[in-house]
């Protein structure tokens, strides 16, 4: 028994209605402790190879991580999922709010979902005891609608739940899994795996409280941080605003993302910016379990056309920007609006964006037509445009149903040319955050196995110059300030290291927003395990899971040539900050080359040598993984 | 400036125009504001990310603001 673990894993098989509880041992823990970790563990041992994604065979995990559970602040997370519908590999993220926490404490370190319901069902999970019930009456129903629905046939309060709407029984490839309402585990289409199950619902009580090791040194690093934050990383602006201050600043500097990509300046900025947002629908922030940044925004509005409920919560800086300067839009409160559709349907909101200026660029370009479009002027800048699609991409009706499964999809089905402006990587489409600026994320963005991830990715302007930003880098060995856009071997050193820190972290799985240092959340660790867990077992860790996904996209098809950025980055934006700045896809292919040779990888085909994945303890995945891929590392290591 | 900056700049407010010696860089402006130099910050500078290496000329605009992550 692992102190402040739950020592069980749930398993549910929705085919034959069989649940079950898996208990690992000790060193299966300290291996893959959990999150990010289980996650890559389940879908190589179990997922049958080339499984569709949208089938009965596909497994989604729900993994909170250690830390899960406990009052630390950041504490609060979980990793959820599976193959992608949208990329073919593997989909990977991480959301807040209670639902993780919850799990944890009703008795699991993670619940493994697979098979396919006969109808639609949702799992009540509580203390220990699991059921499954009958959805019938709630498919069709909203997110929020079906809280409320669940908590009056449970007559239970404060139910935490992983719910679909609409998008994910309409298996979108860009839905999302909502916890608690205004949370998302958003990347990758997870949703619609949801969907492809019956499964309408996850709903989770739990009263057990995680015990640590050192239960006094724990309470200290907790009693720390809520005493420090406010002095510590980007807290500070986070307590007071949330995310999105920094419009007008992203926009001067050149990492703001203008209307799909091509363009560099957005003059209404400051029209969708947080502080705005405070000073008009903002009224009130929330906190995830233990946190006191309380980064979350919540907003309520109501005006002519339609309110925005405050349990819906508000948009994040990434929907801010996917569905303001993305698309060319300022109205806050058609943002707001948007955020809440997507909020109730269970849309991706960077998918979405993605999706919808593409075809807003599309539509500029005359390879969509209003005969397409039903009607709808699709122009950028159209906000009343946008929310009428949100609606049909949710419903899968006309031009909706073409774009409900992301715009590489989309841009198949469309021809005449609109694969040029489908902007992603492995069908996922980009975080908000401008890779001819920051081209460290850049490389990341098109070699992380999920897709174009802004999660664990450099953000090189944090380490341009010295200061405490620095510091973070110099405890990787990375001394040096460099600039933003250079892709030396140096640079991709600390992309890479930095890349394996986050997924260490997901898989303890704490919050990158509470600035918690590398050695603190190994100190943490051990404070609640009692393992002698040492940092280089955090880097060990983060390597493996960079590993297992790499092998587990190997296994699914993807290739090296998946790790590809769209070809509009390799020229200029025609104004703003980066006029004149674009990425030398010379140096995108060395540093790409670079960056499998420092992770032990075939520096041309990006296979993980078997030595690599030996040293790594995870060799067991190239024989799970079958034949083909075996060969492939056996090519590799020749 | 920014954010949490904001409070580093003359007056604490968000803006303000400043007569300068020739030849600063936006490291001395900074220095001479009484930032805590530690603090993580970006600055664009007319317009572009700017390096604190980089001299401010007349009629120059300097933004500065804490780095962009995640979110």
């Amino acid at each position: 028994m692992v102190k402040g673990l739950a020592n069980k894993i749930l398993r549910v098989d929705l085919s034959n209605g069989r649940v079950w509880t898996e208990e690992q041992n000790e060193l299966f823990y300290r291996r893959y402790l959990g999150g990010a970790g289980i996650l890559g563990y389940y879908l190589l041992k179990e997922l049958m190879p080339r499984a569709d994604p949208l089938s009965p065979g596909n497994i989604l995990v729900f993994a909170p991580g250690p830390i899960t559970g406990t009052t630390m602040p950041g504490g609060s997370r979980l990793c959820v999922g599976a193959k992608s519908p949208l990329s073919g590999g593997i989909a990977k993220c991480e959301a807040g709010g209670f639902f993780g926490y919850e799990l944890k404490r009703a008795g699991f370190d993670a619940l493994v979902v697979q098979g396919k319901a006969e109808h639609p069902v949702y799992l009540w999970v509580r203390n220990g005891e699991v059921e499954i019930k009958d959805a019938s009456n709630l498919w069709g129903q909203t997110v929020l609608e079906t809280q409320d629905a669940i908590e009056a046939e449970l007559g239970e309060k404060r139910v935490r739940t992983a719910t679909i709407g609409l998008a994910g029984e309409n298996l979108a490839a860009i839905s999302c899994i909502m916890t608690d309402l205004r949370y998302a585990a958003a990347r990758g289409g997870l949703g619609a795996v949801m969907g492809s199950k019956n499964l309408k619902c996850i709903a989770v009580k739990g009263k057990t409280i995680p015990q640590a090791a050192d239960p006094e040194k724990f309470r200290d690093m907790a009693r720390w941080m809520n005493t420090n934050y406010m002095n510590l990383g980007n807290a500070a602006t986070f307590h007071e605003l949330g995310t999105g201050a920094g419009m007008v600043s992203g926009n001067a500097i050149g990492n703001l993302p203008v209307r799909n990509w091509s363009d560099g300046q957005f003059d209404d900025a400051a029209m969708i910016q947080a502080d705005a947002l405070r000073d008009s629908y903002r009224i009130d922030m929330k906190a995830c379990p233990g946190c006191q940044i309380r980064c979350k925004k919540v907003v309520e509005l109501e005006n002519d056309s339609y309110r925005v409920d405050r349990r819906s919560g508000g948009p994040e800086y990434e929907t801010l920007a996917a569905f303001g300067s993305f698309m060319g839009i300022n109205d806050l409160a058609a943002i707001c609006r948007a955020n809440e559709l997507c909020g109730i349907y269970s849309l991706d909101t960077i998918s979405l964006g993605g999706t919808i200026a593409f075809a807003m660029e599309c539509f500029e370009k005359g390879i969509l037509t209003r005969e397409d479009t039903g009607g709808i002027d699709l122009r950028f800048g159209n906000a009343d445009a946008l929310l009428k699609v949100i609606e049909l991409i949710a419903h899968r009706e006309g031009i909706g149903d073409i774009l409900a499964d992301g715009s590489r999809k989309a841009a198949q089905r469309i021809g005449r040319g609109a694969e040029e402006f489908s902007m992603q990587v492995k069908g996922v489409e980009f975080g908000m955050h401008e890779p001819r600026l920051k081209q460290g994320l850049g490389l990341i963005y098109s070699v992380a196995p999920n897709g174009a991830d802004h999660m664990t990715g450099a953000h090189d302007t944090l380490f341009t110059q010295e200061g405490r930003g620095m510091e973070a880098v110099r405890s990787l060995d990375s001394l040096d300030p460099l600039p933003a856009n250079d892709l030396s071997t140096a640079k991709v050193d600390r992309v890479k290291n930095l890349h394996l820190t986050k997924n260490f972290t997901d898989s303890l799985v704490t919050c990158l927003f509470v600035p918690w240092t590398l050695r603190q959340q190994v100190e943490m660790l051990r404070a609640l395990t009692g393992w002698d867990y040492t940092d280089f077992e955090a880097m060990r860790q983060g390597e493996r899971v960079a590993n297992m996904a790499r092998v587990f996209n190997l296994r699914e098809g993807l290739t090296a040539a998946d790790d590809q950025l769209p070809k509009r980055f390799f020229s200029s934006t025609p104004r703003g900050a980066l006029k004149g700045t674009a990425i030398d896809a010379e140096a995108m292919k060395r540093a790409t080359r670079t960056f499998y040779t420092l992770m032990g990888w075939d520096p041309i085909t990006g296979v993980p040598t078997q030595e690599k994945l030996e040293e790594l303890g995870i060799s067991w995945a190239v024989a799970e993984a079958g034949t083909s891929t075996a060969s492939r590392i056996g090519r590799a290591e020749s | 400036m920014y954010g949490p900056l904001q409070r580093f700049n003359k007056g604490g407010q968000p803006r303000a125009e400043l007569d300068l010696e020739d030849n600063l860089t936006v490291r001395d402006l900074l220095v001479n504001l009484g930032m805590d130099m530690d603090e993580p910050w970006n600055a664009a500078l007319d317009g572009t990310l700017a390096a604190p290496s980089d001299r401010l000329s007349d009629g120059s605009l300097l933004l500065v603001f804490p780095p962009i992550e995640g979110g």
